[in-house]
Protein backbone atom coordinates (compact mmCIF):
# COMPACT_ATOMS: atom_id res chain seq x y z
CA UNK A 1 0.00 0.00 0.00
CA UNK A 2 2.77 2.42 1.01
CA UNK A 3 4.83 1.57 -2.04
CA UNK A 4 1.84 2.05 -4.31
CA UNK A 5 1.09 5.46 -2.79
CA UNK A 6 4.72 6.49 -3.09
CA UNK A 7 4.74 5.54 -6.77
CA UNK A 8 1.65 7.71 -7.30
CA UNK A 9 3.31 10.61 -5.42
CA UNK A 10 6.46 10.30 -7.53
CA UNK A 11 4.48 10.32 -10.78
CA UNK A 12 2.38 13.28 -9.70
CA UNK A 13 5.50 15.06 -8.43
CA UNK A 14 7.19 14.60 -11.78
CA UNK A 15 4.14 16.05 -13.51
CA UNK A 16 4.08 19.04 -11.17
CA UNK A 17 7.80 19.64 -11.66
CA UNK A 18 7.60 19.28 -15.43
CA UNK A 19 4.57 21.55 -15.81
CA UNK A 20 6.22 24.09 -13.49
CA UNK A 21 9.16 24.17 -15.86
CA UNK A 22 7.03 25.20 -18.81
CA UNK A 23 6.82 28.81 -17.68
CA UNK A 24 3.26 28.87 -16.43
CA UNK A 25 4.33 30.72 -13.28
CA UNK A 26 4.89 34.44 -13.22
CA UNK A 27 5.07 37.07 -10.54
CA UNK A 28 3.14 40.30 -10.55
CA UNK A 29 4.94 42.88 -8.52
CA UNK A 30 4.29 46.30 -7.23
CA UNK A 31 4.07 47.62 -3.74
CA UNK A 32 1.85 46.81 -0.76
CA UNK A 33 1.11 49.09 2.13
CA UNK A 34 -1.14 48.74 5.14
CA UNK A 35 -3.17 51.02 7.34
CA UNK A 36 -4.82 54.39 6.85
CA UNK A 37 -3.22 57.81 7.19
CA UNK A 38 -3.58 61.42 6.23
CA UNK A 39 -0.85 63.28 4.42
CA UNK A 40 -0.88 66.92 3.48
CA UNK A 41 2.18 68.41 1.96
CA UNK A 42 3.46 71.08 -0.28
CA UNK A 43 6.93 71.32 -1.67
CA UNK A 44 9.31 74.10 -2.42
CA UNK A 45 12.56 73.01 -3.91
CA UNK A 46 15.42 75.33 -3.08
CA UNK A 47 18.85 75.49 -4.65
CA UNK A 48 21.67 77.98 -4.68
CA UNK A 49 22.71 77.43 -8.25
CA UNK A 50 20.14 74.94 -9.40
CA UNK A 51 16.95 75.40 -11.33
CA UNK A 52 13.92 73.19 -10.99
CA UNK A 53 11.03 72.48 -13.33
CA UNK A 54 8.01 70.28 -13.53
CA UNK A 55 8.48 67.36 -15.90
CA UNK A 56 5.93 66.49 -18.56
CA UNK A 57 5.61 62.79 -19.22
CA UNK A 58 5.11 61.76 -22.84
CA UNK A 59 1.92 59.79 -23.52
CA UNK A 60 4.09 56.93 -24.73
CA UNK A 61 7.74 56.18 -24.16
CA UNK A 62 10.08 58.86 -25.29
CA UNK A 63 12.07 61.89 -24.25
CA UNK A 64 10.95 63.84 -21.21
CA UNK A 65 9.95 67.46 -21.57
CA UNK A 66 10.95 69.88 -18.84
CA UNK A 67 8.77 72.93 -18.19
CA UNK A 68 10.25 76.36 -17.58
CA UNK A 69 12.89 76.33 -14.89
CA UNK A 70 12.50 78.31 -11.67
CA UNK A 71 14.68 78.85 -8.64
CA UNK A 72 11.86 77.50 -6.50
CA UNK A 73 8.51 75.87 -7.11
CA UNK A 74 5.61 77.12 -5.09
CA UNK A 75 2.78 74.82 -6.13
CA UNK A 76 1.84 71.98 -3.76
CA UNK A 77 3.55 68.70 -4.55
CA UNK A 78 2.00 65.77 -2.72
CA UNK A 79 -1.48 66.12 -1.30
CA UNK A 80 -3.21 62.86 -0.65
CA UNK A 81 -4.64 60.57 1.96
CA UNK A 82 -2.37 57.58 2.45
CA UNK A 83 -4.31 54.36 2.47
CA UNK A 84 -3.12 50.79 1.98
CA UNK A 85 -1.48 50.38 -1.40
CA UNK A 86 -1.71 54.04 -2.35
CA UNK A 87 1.30 55.92 -3.57
CA UNK A 88 1.88 59.27 -5.19
CA UNK A 89 4.47 60.25 -7.78
CA UNK A 90 5.95 63.58 -8.82
CA UNK A 91 8.41 64.15 -11.65
CA UNK A 92 11.04 66.90 -11.81
CA UNK A 93 13.86 68.28 -13.85
CA UNK A 94 16.82 69.82 -12.06
CA UNK A 95 19.33 71.86 -14.05
CA UNK A 96 22.77 73.09 -13.11
CA UNK A 97 22.81 76.68 -14.27
CA UNK A 98 26.11 77.41 -12.59
CA UNK A 99 29.57 77.42 -14.06
CA UNK A 100 30.96 74.40 -12.20
CA UNK A 101 29.92 70.82 -11.60
CA UNK A 102 27.92 70.31 -8.41
CA UNK A 103 26.93 67.37 -6.25
CA UNK A 104 23.16 67.43 -5.97
CA UNK A 105 21.58 66.36 -2.68
CA UNK A 106 17.94 65.75 -1.86
CA UNK A 107 16.71 66.64 1.60
CA UNK A 108 13.44 67.19 3.37
CA UNK A 109 13.03 70.43 5.26
CA UNK A 110 10.39 72.08 7.41
CA UNK A 111 9.02 68.69 8.41
CA UNK A 112 6.06 69.13 10.72
CA UNK A 113 4.44 66.05 12.23
CA UNK A 114 0.95 66.42 13.62
CA UNK A 115 -1.23 63.86 15.33
CA UNK A 116 -4.63 65.16 14.27
CA UNK A 117 -6.76 62.26 15.47
CA UNK A 118 -6.59 59.27 17.76
CA UNK A 119 -8.13 56.37 15.88
CA UNK A 120 -8.16 52.61 15.82
CA UNK A 121 -5.54 51.01 18.06
CA UNK A 122 -3.20 53.99 17.92
CA UNK A 123 -3.22 54.63 21.65
CA UNK A 124 -3.18 50.94 22.50
CA UNK A 125 0.09 50.56 20.59
CA UNK A 126 1.83 53.09 22.80
CA UNK A 127 1.25 56.42 21.08
CA UNK A 128 1.47 58.81 24.04
CA UNK A 129 0.77 61.84 21.83
CA UNK A 130 -2.36 60.46 20.27
CA UNK A 131 -4.80 62.97 18.79
CA UNK A 132 -5.42 66.58 19.79
CA UNK A 133 -5.57 68.23 23.18
CA UNK A 134 -7.86 71.20 23.43
CA UNK A 135 -8.13 71.31 19.68
CA UNK A 136 -4.35 71.49 19.22
CA UNK A 137 -2.77 68.47 17.50
CA UNK A 138 0.02 66.76 19.37
CA UNK A 139 3.25 65.55 17.80
CA UNK A 140 2.70 62.94 15.10
CA UNK A 141 4.78 59.97 14.02
CA UNK A 142 4.19 59.89 10.28
CA UNK A 143 7.44 61.29 8.84
CA UNK A 144 9.59 58.33 10.02
CA UNK A 145 7.04 56.02 8.39
CA UNK A 146 6.55 57.88 5.14
CA UNK A 147 8.85 56.37 2.53
CA UNK A 148 10.35 58.45 -0.25
CA UNK A 149 11.75 56.62 -3.25
CA UNK A 150 13.84 58.42 -5.84
CA UNK A 151 14.28 57.13 -9.36
CA UNK A 152 16.61 58.82 -11.81
CA UNK A 153 15.83 58.90 -15.53
CA UNK A 154 17.69 59.76 -18.69
CA UNK A 155 15.95 62.95 -19.77
CA UNK A 156 16.61 62.43 -23.48
CA UNK A 157 15.15 58.92 -23.62
CA UNK A 158 12.84 58.71 -20.62
CA UNK A 159 14.54 55.48 -19.57
CA UNK A 160 15.30 54.59 -15.99
CA UNK A 161 19.00 54.84 -15.19
CA UNK A 162 18.89 51.73 -13.04
CA UNK A 163 15.75 49.67 -13.61
CA UNK A 164 14.62 47.23 -10.98
CA UNK A 165 14.96 49.04 -7.72
CA UNK A 166 14.71 52.68 -6.69
CA UNK A 167 17.98 54.57 -6.83
CA UNK A 168 17.43 55.90 -3.35
CA UNK A 169 14.99 54.96 -0.61
CA UNK A 170 14.60 56.79 2.64
CA UNK A 171 12.01 57.74 5.17
CA UNK A 172 10.86 61.33 4.95
CA UNK A 173 12.43 62.00 8.35
CA UNK A 174 15.64 60.29 7.23
CA UNK A 175 15.97 62.60 4.23
CA UNK A 176 16.54 65.48 6.60
CA UNK A 177 19.45 63.86 8.41
CA UNK A 178 23.15 63.51 7.63
CA UNK A 179 24.43 61.87 5.48
CA UNK A 180 22.19 63.51 2.93
CA UNK A 181 21.01 61.61 -0.12
CA UNK A 182 23.36 62.53 -2.98
CA UNK A 183 21.69 62.16 -6.34
CA UNK A 184 24.91 62.51 -8.29
CA UNK A 185 27.15 65.07 -9.92
CA UNK A 186 25.58 67.50 -12.36
CA UNK A 187 27.83 69.13 -14.92
CA UNK A 188 27.26 72.77 -15.90
CA UNK A 189 24.35 73.15 -18.28
CA UNK A 190 23.10 69.60 -17.78
CA UNK A 191 19.86 68.50 -16.26
CA UNK A 192 18.64 65.66 -14.13
CA UNK A 193 15.22 64.00 -14.47
CA UNK A 194 13.80 62.19 -11.51
CA UNK A 195 10.72 60.79 -9.92
CA UNK A 196 9.83 61.10 -6.27
CA UNK A 197 7.43 58.47 -4.99
CA UNK A 198 5.84 58.78 -1.58
CA UNK A 199 3.95 56.10 0.28
CA UNK A 200 3.13 55.14 3.81
CA UNK A 201 5.48 52.42 5.00
CA UNK A 202 3.09 51.34 7.69
CA UNK A 203 3.73 47.98 9.22
CA UNK A 204 3.43 46.64 12.73
CA UNK A 205 3.45 48.91 15.74
CA UNK A 206 4.92 51.88 13.89
CA UNK A 207 2.12 51.68 11.36
CA UNK A 208 -0.45 51.68 14.13
CA UNK A 209 0.94 54.71 15.96
CA UNK A 210 1.34 56.72 12.75
CA UNK A 211 -2.24 56.32 11.55
CA UNK A 212 -4.43 59.39 11.22
CA UNK A 213 -1.37 61.63 11.41
CA UNK A 214 -0.51 64.50 9.13
CA UNK A 215 2.88 65.66 7.96
CA UNK A 216 3.92 68.69 5.95
CA UNK A 217 7.35 69.29 4.48
CA UNK A 218 9.34 70.65 1.58
CA UNK A 219 11.86 68.91 -0.60
CA UNK A 220 15.10 70.73 -1.23
CA UNK A 221 17.63 70.11 -3.99
CA UNK A 222 20.98 71.57 -3.08
CA UNK A 223 24.04 71.86 -5.27
CA UNK A 224 27.48 71.82 -3.71
CA UNK A 225 30.74 72.28 -5.58
CA UNK A 226 32.83 69.24 -4.64
CA UNK B 1 7.24 -1.76 12.67
CA UNK B 2 4.09 -1.28 14.72
CA UNK B 3 0.60 -1.46 13.32
CA UNK B 4 -0.07 2.08 14.57
CA UNK B 5 2.94 3.43 12.68
CA UNK B 6 1.84 1.67 9.52
CA UNK B 7 -1.60 3.19 9.93
CA UNK B 8 -0.23 6.70 10.36
CA UNK B 9 2.06 6.29 7.40
CA UNK B 10 -0.71 5.03 5.17
CA UNK B 11 -2.99 7.88 6.23
CA UNK B 12 -0.28 10.48 5.57
CA UNK B 13 0.45 9.09 2.14
CA UNK B 14 -3.23 8.93 1.29
CA UNK B 15 -3.61 12.56 2.38
CA UNK B 16 -0.64 13.58 0.26
CA UNK B 17 -2.05 11.82 -2.77
CA UNK B 18 -5.45 13.41 -2.14
CA UNK B 19 -3.79 16.85 -2.23
CA UNK B 20 -1.55 16.18 -5.18
CA UNK B 21 -4.23 14.79 -7.50
CA UNK B 22 -6.29 18.00 -7.71
CA UNK B 23 -3.14 20.15 -7.72
CA UNK B 24 -1.69 18.18 -10.62
CA UNK B 25 -4.99 18.23 -12.48
CA UNK B 26 -5.16 21.99 -12.01
CA UNK B 27 -1.60 22.64 -13.18
CA UNK B 28 -1.83 20.33 -16.17
CA UNK B 29 -5.16 21.90 -17.18
CA UNK B 30 -3.66 25.39 -16.96
CA UNK B 31 -0.73 24.27 -19.07
CA UNK B 32 -2.87 22.53 -21.69
CA UNK B 33 -5.16 25.54 -22.01
CA UNK B 34 -2.19 27.87 -22.49
CA UNK B 35 -3.00 29.90 -19.40
CA UNK B 36 -0.55 31.27 -16.86
CA UNK B 37 -0.42 31.44 -13.08
CA UNK B 38 0.54 34.78 -11.61
CA UNK B 39 1.22 35.62 -8.00
CA UNK B 40 0.26 39.09 -6.79
CA UNK B 41 3.00 40.44 -4.53
CA UNK B 42 1.74 43.93 -3.87
CA UNK B 43 -1.37 45.83 -2.94
CA UNK B 44 -1.82 48.22 -5.84
CA UNK B 45 -4.90 46.30 -7.00
CA UNK B 46 -6.39 45.82 -3.53
CA UNK B 47 -9.08 44.98 -2.71
CA UNK B 48 -9.85 43.40 -6.11
CA UNK B 49 -6.72 41.25 -6.05
CA UNK B 50 -5.22 41.21 -2.54
CA UNK B 51 -1.57 40.52 -1.91
CA UNK B 52 -0.89 36.79 -2.21
CA UNK B 53 -3.67 36.15 -4.68
CA UNK B 54 -3.12 33.58 -7.38
CA UNK B 55 -4.32 34.81 -10.75
CA UNK B 56 -5.10 32.55 -13.65
CA UNK B 57 -4.52 34.59 -16.77
CA UNK B 58 -5.11 34.00 -20.45
CA UNK B 59 -3.78 35.75 -23.52
CA UNK B 60 -5.66 38.84 -24.59
CA UNK B 61 -6.03 40.42 -28.00
CA UNK B 62 -5.49 44.19 -27.59
CA UNK B 63 -8.59 44.73 -29.72
CA UNK B 64 -10.63 43.16 -26.90
CA UNK B 65 -9.33 45.53 -24.23
CA UNK B 66 -12.08 47.65 -22.73
CA UNK B 67 -11.99 50.51 -20.27
CA UNK B 68 -12.43 49.15 -16.76
CA UNK B 69 -10.78 45.83 -17.53
CA UNK B 70 -7.82 44.70 -15.41
CA UNK B 71 -4.99 43.69 -17.72
CA UNK B 72 -1.61 42.09 -17.24
CA UNK B 73 1.15 43.97 -19.04
CA UNK B 74 4.87 44.35 -19.14
CA UNK B 75 6.02 47.51 -17.40
CA UNK B 76 6.89 50.02 -20.19
CA UNK B 77 9.74 51.34 -18.03
CA UNK B 78 11.13 48.02 -16.87
CA UNK B 79 11.34 45.19 -19.35
CA UNK B 80 10.23 41.84 -18.03
CA UNK B 81 8.39 43.19 -14.99
CA UNK B 82 4.74 42.18 -15.05
CA UNK B 83 2.06 44.46 -13.66
CA UNK B 84 -1.68 44.08 -13.37
CA UNK B 85 -3.60 47.34 -13.38
CA UNK B 86 -6.98 48.50 -14.61
CA UNK B 87 -7.47 50.24 -17.95
CA UNK B 88 -8.86 53.72 -17.32
CA UNK B 89 -8.51 55.25 -20.76
CA UNK B 90 -7.04 55.24 -24.23
CA UNK B 91 -3.85 57.24 -24.69
CA UNK B 92 -3.77 59.77 -27.53
CA UNK B 93 -1.30 59.09 -30.31
CA UNK B 94 -0.77 57.07 -33.44
CA UNK B 95 0.09 53.87 -31.63
CA UNK B 96 -2.67 52.12 -29.70
CA UNK B 97 -1.86 52.50 -26.00
CA UNK B 98 -3.81 52.37 -22.77
CA UNK B 99 -3.78 54.49 -19.65
CA UNK B 100 -3.74 52.26 -16.57
CA UNK B 101 -4.01 52.62 -12.85
CA UNK B 102 -3.95 50.41 -9.78
CA UNK B 103 -7.24 50.35 -7.91
CA UNK B 104 -5.46 51.41 -4.73
CA UNK B 105 -3.19 53.99 -6.33
CA UNK B 106 -3.76 57.72 -6.10
CA UNK B 107 -2.58 58.44 -9.61
CA UNK B 108 -2.56 56.90 -13.06
CA UNK B 109 0.54 55.00 -14.08
CA UNK B 110 3.31 57.25 -15.35
CA UNK B 111 3.50 55.70 -18.80
CA UNK B 112 0.81 54.53 -21.16
CA UNK B 113 0.91 50.83 -22.01
CA UNK B 114 1.40 50.13 -25.72
CA UNK B 115 -0.75 47.31 -27.07
CA UNK B 116 2.34 45.23 -27.81
CA UNK B 117 3.13 45.03 -24.07
CA UNK B 118 -0.21 43.54 -23.08
CA UNK B 119 0.28 40.02 -21.78
CA UNK B 120 -3.17 38.88 -20.73
CA UNK B 121 -6.37 39.17 -18.78
CA UNK B 122 -7.50 37.61 -15.54
CA UNK B 123 -9.75 34.59 -15.90
CA UNK B 124 -10.21 34.14 -12.17
CA UNK B 125 -8.26 34.39 -8.97
CA UNK B 126 -7.84 32.59 -5.68
CA UNK B 127 -6.99 34.60 -2.60
CA UNK B 128 -3.87 33.62 -0.63
CA UNK B 129 -2.83 30.71 -2.82
CA UNK B 130 -0.01 32.54 -4.61
CA UNK B 131 2.78 32.02 -2.06
CA UNK B 132 1.95 28.33 -1.75
CA UNK B 133 2.30 27.67 -5.45
CA UNK B 134 5.40 29.86 -5.60
CA UNK B 135 6.91 27.76 -2.84
CA UNK B 136 6.14 24.55 -4.67
CA UNK B 137 8.14 25.44 -7.76
CA UNK B 138 11.40 23.79 -8.78
CA UNK B 139 13.51 22.60 -7.02
CA UNK B 140 11.23 22.17 -4.01
CA UNK B 141 8.61 20.26 -5.98
CA UNK B 142 11.28 17.87 -7.22
CA UNK B 143 12.79 17.32 -3.77
CA UNK B 144 9.44 17.00 -2.01
CA UNK B 145 7.47 14.94 -4.48
CA UNK B 146 10.04 13.10 -6.58
CA UNK B 147 13.37 12.76 -4.84
CA UNK B 148 12.10 12.20 -1.28
CA UNK B 149 9.33 9.74 -2.12
CA UNK B 150 11.65 8.06 -4.66
CA UNK B 151 14.27 7.40 -1.99
CA UNK B 152 11.61 6.15 0.40
CA UNK B 153 10.24 3.90 -2.31
CA UNK B 154 13.71 2.49 -3.02
CA UNK B 155 14.24 1.79 0.66
CA UNK B 156 10.88 0.05 0.94
CA UNK B 157 11.52 -2.03 -2.17
CA UNK B 158 14.87 -3.21 -0.83
CA UNK B 159 13.38 -4.06 2.55
CA UNK B 160 10.52 -5.88 0.89
CA UNK B 161 13.03 -7.86 -1.18
CA UNK B 162 14.95 -8.93 1.92
CA UNK B 163 11.80 -9.94 3.79
CA UNK B 164 10.35 -11.97 0.90
CA UNK B 165 10.52 -15.75 1.56
CA UNK B 166 13.30 -17.57 -0.23
CA UNK B 167 12.14 -20.16 -2.79
CA UNK B 168 12.31 -23.75 -1.52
Amino acid sequence: MARHSLRVVVVLGMLITLVGGTGIYATISDRALTGPSDVTSDSLARAANLGIAQLQLPPNNGPFTCDRYFDDLTSPLFTFIATPGRQADAYFCVVNSGSRAVDVTLTSTDVTDLDVACTGDEAAFGDTTCGSVGGIPQVGELSPNLTVETDLYQCDTGALLSPGTPDFTSSLAGLGTIPYTTLGTLLPGTQLCLRLRVYWASTGDLGQVSQSDEVTWRFAFDGTVP
Amino acid sequence: MTVAWRGWRAAALAGLVACLVPLTTFLVSVWLLGWQLQHVQSGSMSPTYPVGSLLVTAQLDPAEVAIGMPIVFEDPRQAGRLVIHRVVGIAPGAELAFITRGDANATNDASAVPARLIRGRVMWHVTSLGPTLDWLQWPRSFVLFVLGPGLALTWLERRHGREAPMPA
